[in-house]
């Protein structure tokens, strides 16, 4: 009987870095030393996933099905911007040429402190099916937090909820784990936002000593994980630079790329699916 | 002639019967399907037709067995739909009724798991295929789009197929190798304990070993049942943000909910993980229906039910004639008497699910299970006294009347199913 679990390659898991080069993964990172910290810098990812270990095979879907792009611009009183466009390719169909796309463009402002606590925020959702937005399937989620609570709306509709212990939200993770990192604050709980929308308690954040290296293609690295309700173990992979280079759990990836739209805009205009060998990455 | 309910048809995939806390299950916090659960009529002895994803949802969606609809494995066939001609329970319902019928998520009924374009649904969104963590937050978007502008003069089948736990497939497949110590801080304090059934084995011709069986310690044994709950919890979220979007909309009352999932997951029992065996850790599932207002709520632990049943009850809340094909029963009388003082649950004494390949059956009544497979294997097990499935009852000559008694009822379900003209028929039992 077939075996159906069997992993294909027993080397390359878990995932890390070095991992994900050698399965032609990762492209060259972008040079992050000349971006200017104090002004407007973007960070983009692609969005990609390992099944059956990323060996060569019928079961191997390695591939590229998305793209998280940030932006983030300084504002004044203690504040800073971050605009967030993120896109899900579901185009596994085979009965017609493109399918869908989720899409979610964020605007939040953040307090610049440790955990990056939003603010303020809005994120529509934006369904995608044949190149076409469905225009009549508005969802916005707006929000602020003010006086200890979390002042929502979905749709214009209100809902407040109290929130007493440090939160993030799992965007704003991005931006805070190398800030809490450097301040030596990363050891610790908080809650967290999920997607803007539910609140995630009991998530904990740990450096994972065990696991920082020096990696050959990276430099050295840092590993800071997030465990806690609702949360598949995600390891948050932080280079000398203090930048986040790599999110990595289970069999998923968020992977520093600078041109990670263009490529999702590629698989769009071109209709296929980017498999890890497609990519024209370097030899492992 | 009032309208009838909107009907939200909710699915999770490889969902362990005990992996909701509403059950006593300390090690994974569910609070969203909890709710669901205490809101509604919640069967215990719920049964998948068929404990694989794509034979499942092509039982759900066509009414029909397996050995009917012809998908008896994940392979890509066409569908049921394409297969027999036989109308999907979408087609059946807007040709015959108002309604609007809407999908979004995993289809794999018999064919490709995401398709934008399924017989009688307005698919608004699918799926990532083999990403669950990330495509279930999407579909749960669109599910909460559709809700939230959805058309309150026409009434709507919403199904949104979540994919969740499922991913406990891809946790399996990156933990290959032996697990000696704990990562991420966690220590043993933090593992469910093993199931009592973990140490007995299975025969061969009902389950197949664990693939990790060689390589995985004990302690890869619990980070997997950690790491499932995990996965559930997941799946709970977007649960929650659904009927949350009910709820807002005034639409919680005058919606029908009905809640399950195609399959459960080994978790660890006679070290078997995933699904595709007969026994109850790979084949019960949860199933809640719920329509606050006019359905109460009620645990049921001991009526039958299994996913065959919810194509005709369905059609039963529209309003719609059940077609002559679907196997199942509508649960709606049912549902209906729990109001007055004399419930009247569905007469009948067992259901048949098909199992792997059409290779096995099995049997429930009431009280018992019998397994049956092509190769003449056969088991027998009081479900009341034995919940675990680890005392093979088919040769107690204390049981043996009971025993022929299932092999009759087998035998009646099979004459009485319009068996595909390709598929083999299934070799029952000659004693």
């Amino acid at each position: 009987m077939k075996d159906l679990c069997r992993p294909i390659d027993q080397n390359i898991r878990p995932l890390t870095p070095d991992v994900l080069k050698r399965m032609r993964a990762v492209q060259p990172v972008a040079d992050v030393s000349m971006r200017d910290k104090q002004g407007t810098t973007t960070q983009s990812y692609r969005i990609w996933q390992s099944v059956g270990g990323g060996g060569r095979s019928d079961n191997d879907q390695s591939r590229v099905i998305g793209s998280l792009t940030m932006t983030r611009s300084p504002e004044e009183g203690g504040l800073f911007s971050l605009r967030v466009r993120q896109q899900v390719l579901m185009i596994d169909n085979p009965d017609i040429k493109y399918g869908g796309v989720h899409e979610i463009v964020g605007d939040l402002d953040c307090a610049a402190d440790g955990c990056a606590t939003p603010q303020r925020w809005r994120v529509e959702h934006r369904i995608h099916r044949h190149r076409k937005r469905l225009e009549a399937l508005p969802l916005v989620y707006e929000g602020r937090f003010e006086d200890g609570a979390l002042h929502q709306t979905i749709n214009g509709r209100p809902r407040q909820t109290p929130i007493a212990e440090a939160w993030t939200a799992d965007w704003c993770l991005i931006e805070a784990i190398p800030r809490l990192l450097i301040q030596g604050d990363a050891d610790r709980s908080l809650i967290v936002l999920d997607r803007m929308r539910d609140v995630l308690p009991d998530q904990r954040l740990r450096p994972r000593l065990e696991a920082d290296y020096v990696s050959p293609h990276f430099g050295p690295l840092r590993c800071v994980a997030q465990t806690g309700h609702g949360t598949l173990p995600t390891d948050y992979w932080i280079n000398e630079a203090g930048e986040l280079l790599f999110v990595t759990s289970v069999h998923q990836a968020y992977i520093a790329d600078d041109r990670a739209e263009a490529k999702i805009q590629r698989i769009l205009d071109e209709n296929f699916i980017m498999r890890f060998e497609e990519q024209g990455a370097t030899s492992p | 002639m009032s309208k009838p309910p909107n009907i939200l048809f909710l699915s999770t995939d490889e969902h362990h019967f005990r992996a909701l806390s509403s059950s006593g299950n300390p090690h994974v916090k569910t609070p969203h399907m909890d709710a669901l659960v205490a809101s509604g009529v919640s069967f215990s002895q719920s049964y998948s037709p068929n404990p694989v994803c794509g034979p499942c949802r092509a039982c759900w969606f066509s009414g029909m067995a397996s050995s009917e609809s012809s998908v008896i494995g994940n392979v890509n066939r066409g569908g049921p739909a394409a297969d027999t001609g036989k109308p999907t329970m979408g087609r059946w319902l807007t040709e015959h009724s108002d309604y609007r019928a809407v999908f979004a998520g995993k289809w794999h009924a018999g064919d490709h798991p995401f398709r934008y374009t399924i017989d009688g649904f307005d698919v608004i969104l699918t799926g990532v295929n083999r990403n669950a963590m990330l495509s279930d937050r999407s579909i749960a978007v669109a599910t909460e789009a559709f809700l939230r502008n959805a058309d309150r003069d026409r009434p709507w089948l919403m199904v949104t197929c979540l994919q969740q736990p499922h991913d406990i497939c891809e946790s399996i497949r990156m933990e290959s190798q032996p697990l000696h110590e704990l990562p991420y801080g966690l220590t043993e304090d933090d593992l469910p304990p093993l199931p009592d059934n973990f140490d007995y084995p299975h025969k061969n011709s009902v389950a197949y070993a664990g693939p990790t069986e060689s390589t995985w310690t004990e302690l890869n044994w619990r980070y997997y049942l950690w790491h499932y709950y995990r996965h559930v919890e997941m799946c709970d979220l977007q649960v929650g943000s659904i009927i949350e979007a009910l709820r807002e909309t005034g639409q919680l009352e005058s919606t029908l909910v009905i809640f399950t999932s195609d399959h459960g997951e080994g978790l660890a029992s006679r070290k078997l993980v995933q699904k595709s065996f007969p026994f109850d850790e790979s084949i019960r599932v949860p199933f809640v229906i719920s329509q606050p207002g006019s359905i109460p709520a009620h645990h049921d632990p001991r009526t039958l039910v299994t996913g065959l049943d919810i194509f005709p009850t369905i059609m039963d809340y529209a309003g719609v004639p059940i077609p002559d094909h679907c196997r199942g029963i509508s649960l709606k009388p049912y549902l209906g008497s729990l109001a007055t003082n004399q419930p009247a649950p569905p007469d009948r004494q067992y259901i048949v699910s098909d199992v792997h390949n059409n290779d096995i059956r099995m049997v429930r009544s009431d009280r018992y299970k019998y397994i049956a497979c092509n190769d003449g294997t056969e088991l027998f097990f009081d479900m009341d006294a034995d919940p675990f499935e680890m005392q093979d009852l088919i040769d107690d000559a204390n049981h043996a009347a009971r025993v022929r008694e299932h092999r009759d009822w087998l035998r009646a379900w099979e004459a009485g199913l319009d068996r595909h003209a390709e598929l083999e028929p299934f070799l029952l039992p000659t004693v």
